[in-house]
């Protein structure tokens, strides 16, 4: 009976971004008849659409292909995907590690790119069998060979039977089946012993409520079973268990070690089920779960406020929505003098928030002002307590604090050689310690530096992509508290604070930082019909200043012959600029120059 | 029953100056025919839906009226007076181009009643007014002022710009100086602005536009040398003896204008003609509706731009708007009328905005 598994590959495809990800997983569904190609198209294009109207994802985020090889067998090929960002590292690894085997695609026109070998060393950090695959050999400007010989020098792995491959134009892509079938070893397990199941990932299904996707490792589960979360404790009655379709779910009497499925059981919110978590059956619980879970908390944090203050309520259900599918995001209620009533959001990172924003903006119409991301602190105050601050506004009086302290990350940044010294360079600007440094290869470094976790949410990581070429990847996890040398820096508009524009910063990085708001705001701000004073504040003590000059004239228009429309259509003009500024006491500031400081970079 | 003003639109132009995005074509007499034509048929229909109404003001603007002859102006009067109750003591206006044969022109269109001429002059300073396209110097502008007086035509303005490409305060100043030595009794001084589909427009990189503070500047100093000089501001940009036509504009009051790109404002609708010209001439061009006239926001809008100001707003308004901090500095209330000052009047778009805000 243990032969079921022997027919089984579990994998996931990794790859630098563009080298054809995507695409080859779409020739993998077609080629295995999930789905015709006339469809395939559609549902590229309809994705969002569907995804919101049916609260799955089509190309799912697992999906079973059946394979008839060339052995004559018949083979279950589980793909899991993965995000690929370092703000999703940890569902990352909980993908790979459902897997036994990973499809490495290199682009035949770039080589080795940062994230092959950062995908690459994740997936052997689990232990998974490499399947290099050569893409975008229909492009003249392929040289497969070479690539293939980098590949063995870089990584060693052997590219003797590598397929070479046009994802785009489907040559040569059955080969990539074949070479999973033999390259990926079956999954093991044991289908009598009790339940152990990899929670991999979870989404929001309107009818079905939650959907959990899991990779059973041990044991089986079928419908009407009562499984436990085993980091809760939590118990539901699995409603139904089954495989994922390219476009559809199709039910399964149970499922047993080795296969990847989902299970639905009437679980309200995503953050019931989450990912790395495992279940087990109540009947017959395991003794220990699967190594490695962990929740995942928010570790970014900023004020999110509809542009209209009318929008409140449209913002609250938008992220109530949102949470249903989004365990790591949290929200709750805040209010600002400058900005009115709006939300408190948790976020993984950066990358997170802007995702967040966008889909606010983009499915739920909303128009946004965000405001400048925190981390969250500790304050030690005077009287021996110590209060957690993720919100500006909540920073006690400088007198109570005794001191602070900031959360550090562990960061590696893995590059070519010749990007060691910018690197080097940002991680000293921002505020880094040098650990060590090792090659891994001749080509490769892995350089370790211990972070404030505040001075890498913002744009390190565009800014290392863009002074490296793209070639350095990152990676890094929370080390903990270290004491700090805070301060919270206030923004003043003609004498009123703006409590939307205040953060928290280190004292050394305050006056420089200062300086370029003031700048910034400066620019942005329109000239109005009086002056306005910019001042930069630490606890009542300016430290920058700058003026926006009164405005002198605006324009004169001439109605000449009687045309007035002219000049009613400057005064509409005028007036809908009036209307994107936000009132501050008497000035009025235009959404960009929060946007202005939001982004403030180099 | 208040009287209301005529506008007749002249679109052509012997040269095409690089500034003016006024609509013109390139002046032909073949063209000058027919349009005088059209301009008598026109008037003909309209003089049966306006018969009850009276006009005290006539102003030939463009283009540039002054390309036609000086018979085809006085056919058009000859129409008007036909078709229109113009009142004997009407003001009637004609723009000219210095560079026009006015010798012959003034006295023609003096004899048929024309008693008031708005000269472009632009600016005193050779290099600027080449730059305007501008072909004659300034000894053409005195010659053709002493053709004026000789037709016996003592109400003339001179037009100014401001902010030309190279201006300086100094050559301003020899521009305003020039205005007051001539005697005449109006100028109109403009600030340039560079609009959308001229020859400025393209080359705006090039232009050598003085700053916005020193184009502040330049208006101050033509407000102080203008006032001083005797010709008392009384509108953003007008000074002197006030012209009867425009004021009109101002006071939110009727005019009725006829040609191509020409607007009206009659019987509370406000309304104007497509630019296009060949429409006109085969007397198919239909009026455009632009909606009703006459609403609070448009007379404090067009009031605020007179130096006499609004006198027509509410006392409780009035307080409210004298609460503002932000305007204080700019605007004046007196006896119920409010106005700006010359500060207000270089943000006067800022300005009434702000006041609207307290209105609606």
């Amino acid at each position: 009976m243990s032969d079921y598994k022997q027919n089984i590959r579990n994998f996931s495809i990794i790859a630098h971004i563009d080298h054809g990800k995507s695409t080859l997983a779409d020739r993998l569904l077609e080629l295995t008849g999930m789905v015709a190609k006339r469809d395939m198209t559609e549902q590229i294009l309809d994705d969002m659409d569907l995804e919101r109207e049916r609260g799955i994802t089509i190309k799912a985020h697992a999906v079973k292909l059946d394979y008839k090889a060339s052995d004559g067998q018949v083979y279950e090929l589980n793909l899991i995907d993965t995000p690929g960002h370092v703000d999703f590292n940890y569902e990352v690894s909980r993908s790979l590690a459902a897997c036994e085997g990973a499809v490495l695609i290199i682009d035949s026109t770039q080589g080795i790119e940062a994230q092959t070998l950062a995908n690459t060393y994740l997936a052997l950090d689990h232990d998974l069998e490499i399947c290099p695959v050569i893409n975008k050999i229909d492009l003249p400007a392929a040289h497969p060979e070479e690539v293939c010989q980098e590949v063995e020098d870089v990584i060693g792995l052997d590219c003797s039977e590598a397929p070479r491959v046009s994802a785009k134009t489907g040559e040569n892509v059955e080969q990539v089946l074949e070479q999973i079938v033999k390259i990926v070893p079956p999954p093991q397990g044991d289908e009598s012993a009790p339940l152990r199941a990899l929670i991999f990932d979870s989404i929001y299904d309107s009818y079905k409520g939650v959907i959990v996707y899991v990779r059973i490792v041990d044991g089986t589960i079928k419908a009407g079973d009562t499984m436990r979360l085993m980091s809760t404790g939590a118990e539901f009655t699995v409603v139904e268990v089954g495989y994922m379709r390219a476009t559809s779910m199709q039910p399964a009497a149970c499922l047993k070690a080795g296969e990847v499925g989902y299970i639905t059981a009437s679980i309200k919110t995503v953050s019931e089920a989450r990912v790395g978590d495992t279940v087990t059956t109540v009947d017959k619980p395991a003794d220990a779960p699967l190594p490695g879970y962990r929740k995942v908390n928010p570790m970014v944090f900023c004020g999110i406020y509809p542009a209209d203050g009318a929008d409140y309520e449209a913002l609250k259900e938008a992220l109530a929505k949102l949470q249903l599918n989004d365990a790591a995001l949290s929200f709750e209620p805040e209010t600002s003098g400058a900005l009115g009533f709006g939300f408190r959001c948790g976020f993984l990172g950066l990358l997170h928030l802007e995702i967040i924003q966008e889909r606010l903006e983009r499915e739920y119409d909303l128009d946004l002002v965000t405001t400048i991301p925190s981390v969250i602190y500790k304050i030690h105050l005077t009287d021996g307590t110590v209060v957690e601050i993720d919100n500006p506004s909540n920073y006690p009086d400088p007198a109570t604090i005794q001191f602070s302290e900031e959360p550090i990350v562990n960061a590696h940044i893995f590059s070519p050689p010749e990007y060691v010294g910018q690197i080097m360079d940002l991680c000293q600007e921002r505020r880094g310690v040098f650990k060590d440094m090792q090659y891994i290869t001749p080509d490769r470094v892995d350089i370790h530096y211990e972070l404030p976790l505040n001075e890498i949410i913002y744009d390190f990581f565009d800014v290392l992509k863009s002074r490296t070429r793209g070639y350095a990847s990152l990676d890094y996890e929370i080390l903990g508290y270290q004491e700090s040398d805070l301060v919270k820096l206030d923004v003043l508009l003609n004498g009123d604070q703006i409590d939307a524009l205040s953060f928290i910063i280190h004292s050394e990085k305050a006056y420089a930082k200062a300086r370029k708001i003031a700048e910034k705001l400066k620019d942005n701000i329109p000239r109005q019909l009086f002056e306005i004073p910019i001042q930069m504040a630490i606890g009542g003590k300016v430290i920058a200043r700058e003026t926006v000059k009164a405005m002198r004239k605006d324009v004169l228009a001439k109605c000449y012959g009687g045309d007035i429309t002219r000049k009613k259509k400057l005064l509409e003009k005028q007036k809908e600029g009036k209307k994107r500024m936000r009132q501050f006491g008497t000035v009025e500031v235009p959404q960009e120059a929060f946007m202005a400081v939001l982004k403030l970079d180099e | 029953m208040e009287s209301s003003g005529l506008y007749i639109h002249i679109p052509f132009c012997k040269s095409l100056c690089p500034y003016c995005d006024f609509y013109k074509v390139r002046f032909d007499e073949e063209l000058e025919k027919k349009y005088v034509e059209a301009v008598e048929k026109s008037t003909a229909s309209l003089g049966i839906s306006y018969s009850s109404e009276a006009f005290d003001t006539v102003y030939f603007g463009g283009g540039t009226p002054s390309c036609l002859s000086g018979e085809s102006i006085v056919k058009i009067l000859d129409a008007l007076r036909l078709n229109f109750n113009i009142l004997p003591d009407a003001e009637i206006t004609v723009e000219c181009n210095p560079s026009s044969n006015l010798e012959i022109f003034i006295p023609v269109v003096a004899n048929a009643g024309v008693n008031r001429i708005s000269l472009g002059l632009q600016s005193a300073n050779e290099n600027e007014r080449r730059l305007l396209g501008r072909i004659s110097g300034t000894e053409r502008v005195r010659e053709v002022l002493d053709i004026c007086k000789n037709s016996g035509i003592t109400n003339i303005s001179l037009d100014l710009m401001l902010g030309v490409p190279g201006q300086t305060l100094d050559s301003l100043k020899d521009s305003l100086n020039f205005c007051l030595d001539s005697g005449v009794s109006h100028v109109s001084a403009y600030m340039l602005k560079i609009e959308e589909g001229t020859v400025f427009y393209k080359r705006q990189e090039t232009l050598d536009l003085p700053s916005e503070d020193l184009v502040c500047d330049m208006y101050e100093l033509t407000c102080k040398t203008l006032n001083d000089g005797g010709l008392s501001q009384y509108e953003i940009s007008n000074f002197g003896l006030p012209s009867k036509h425009n004021i009109k504009y101002w006071r939110d009051e009727t005019y009725l204008g006829i040609g191509p790109g020409a607007h009206s404002y009659m019987n509370g609708k406000r309304f104007y003609y497509p630019k296009d010209i060949n429409a006109f001439i085969n007397g198919d061009l239909k009026e455009v509706p632009d909606g009703d006239g006459g609403a609070i926001e448009e007379k404090v809008m067009l009031g605020l731009r007179l130096t006499s100001g609004i006198g027509f707003l509410e006392p409780a308004t009035l307080k409210l708007i004298s609460n503002d901090k932000s305007i204080e500095p700019f605007i004046s209330i007196d006896e119920g009328t409010l106005s700006l000052n010359q500060n207000g009047f270089l943000v006067s778009n800022a300005v009434i905005l702000k006041i609207l805000e307290y209105i609606k």
